[in-house]
């Protein structure tokens, strides 16, 4: 595929849709030594063997629906919600669902594409394809891709734990990257979500998606996680992506296994949320609603 | 073996849309899946709550054309 690079971002040289059923017919293959995700398994999906997600080949959808609870310039948004997902938050507000790639039921792409599609005919703003996590669906999350109106606005909401792979195939596809920064530090990470080397990665994801399309990066707030997650997170977001789009997501939920960890056994206080604003105020973030 | 999709059954059995709500013991609300059918009615329940007011008002291009 030829890209041209623009100052922003990438712009394909032919059709969307066409572009899209290539990778994704190149993705599909990809499964037989899966690294679409950053833990490189090297798993050959096709024959049925799991990596760390424990997907196989064919993905599933636990949830198609207009919404909006996400960003308001994202809004109204039809969001595709793919089963399955290569990281393990205790806290994930969807654990039933991202922890089980199996959960939910098999997805047609063209039969959710024509959804999204009426959606947007009734007066959606964008398409979101999330999960779970969808890189690890990239090959069913493309055919949707394929099937949608060259014209619709894509959203990919992402942890940003892709593979420079993932990102190849993706590139040029969406016109924004919703993108977690879960974690200001890898000891967090590794204790909350069982990730190593999360700083970097995620880093190279980020900047990589603020060079190729439009980056919202989002962080949801957790209690007790101020000094330690946020703080630094801000710090790096002000220093190496000035000007990006931050959403702060306060509504954390102590949902699926949040037990497991005290300190996130409950929601958000307002002085912690008061904190987190002042924060982002200090390092002159553009926090976006 | 490439599983079978029932077709049929993806077009009519995709769960209906659905919002989760978490109410605080201060009263707070914190919703999951927020659709324009709950945004409007907490909007409704709360009118000063400028954000899920611009929340509802996103769908109502949606739903009230």
């Amino acid at each position: 595929m030829i890209l041209i690079e623009s100052n922003e971002t990438s712009i394909l040289t032919k059709p969307r849709p066409l572009v899209a059923r290539e990778r994704a017919r190149a993705a599909r293959a990809a499964l037989a030594d899966c690294r679409l995700c950053a833990h490189n398994c090297s798993v050959d999906r096709l024959a049925g063997e799991q990596g760390r997600c424990h997907a196989g080949a064919e993905a599933r959808i636990f949830a198609a629906q207009a919404e909006v609870g996400d960003e308001l310039e994202l809004l109204p948004t039809f969001a595709i919600a793919l089963s399955g997902c290569d990281l393990r938050c205790s806290f994930c507000i969807t654990g039933a669902e991202s922890w089980n790639p199996r959960a939910g039921e098999l997805l047609s792409a063209e039969i959710i594409a024509a959804k999204a599609a009426a959606a947007i005919t009734d007066g959606a703003r964008t398409v979101m394809i999330l999960g779970g996590e969808p890189t690890i669906h990239l090959p069913v999350a493309l055919e949707i891709v394929a099937a949608l109106p060259e014209t619709a606005r894509l959203v990919w909401k992402t942890n940003a734990h892709g593979s420079a792979q993932a990102r190849e195939l993706l590139d040029g596809l969406f016109d924004v990257w919703l993108a977690d920064y879960k974690f200001g530090n890898d000891d967090c990470a590794e204790r909350l979500a069982v990730i190593s080397q999360y700083q970097q990665i995620v880093r190279e994801n980020l900047l990589w998606a603020n060079e190729h399309s439009e980056l919202i990066v989002r962080h949801l707030l957790m209690p007790g996680h101020m000094k330690c997650c946020w703080e630094p997170i801000a710090r790096w977001l002000a220093t190496a992506l000035p000007g990006v789009k931050v959403s702060l997501r306060s509504g954390f939920w102590p949902a699926w296994k949040s037990a497991n960890h005290p300190e996130l056994c409950r929601p958000l206080s307002a002085t912690e949320s008061d904190r987190a604003w002042s924060i982002a105020r200090d390092y002159g973030l553009n926090l976006i609603p | 073996m490439k599983p079978e999709i029932n077709q049929a059954k993806m077009a009519t059995t995709q769960p209906t849309p659905t919002t989760e709500l978490l109410i605080q013991a201060d009263g707070t609300i914190l919703t999951h899946n927020l659709t324009s059918a709950m945004a409007d009615m907490l909007s409704a329940i709360n009118p000063a709550d400028q954000s899920m007011k611009q929340r509802s008002r996103a769908l109502q291009r949606k739903d009230r054309p």
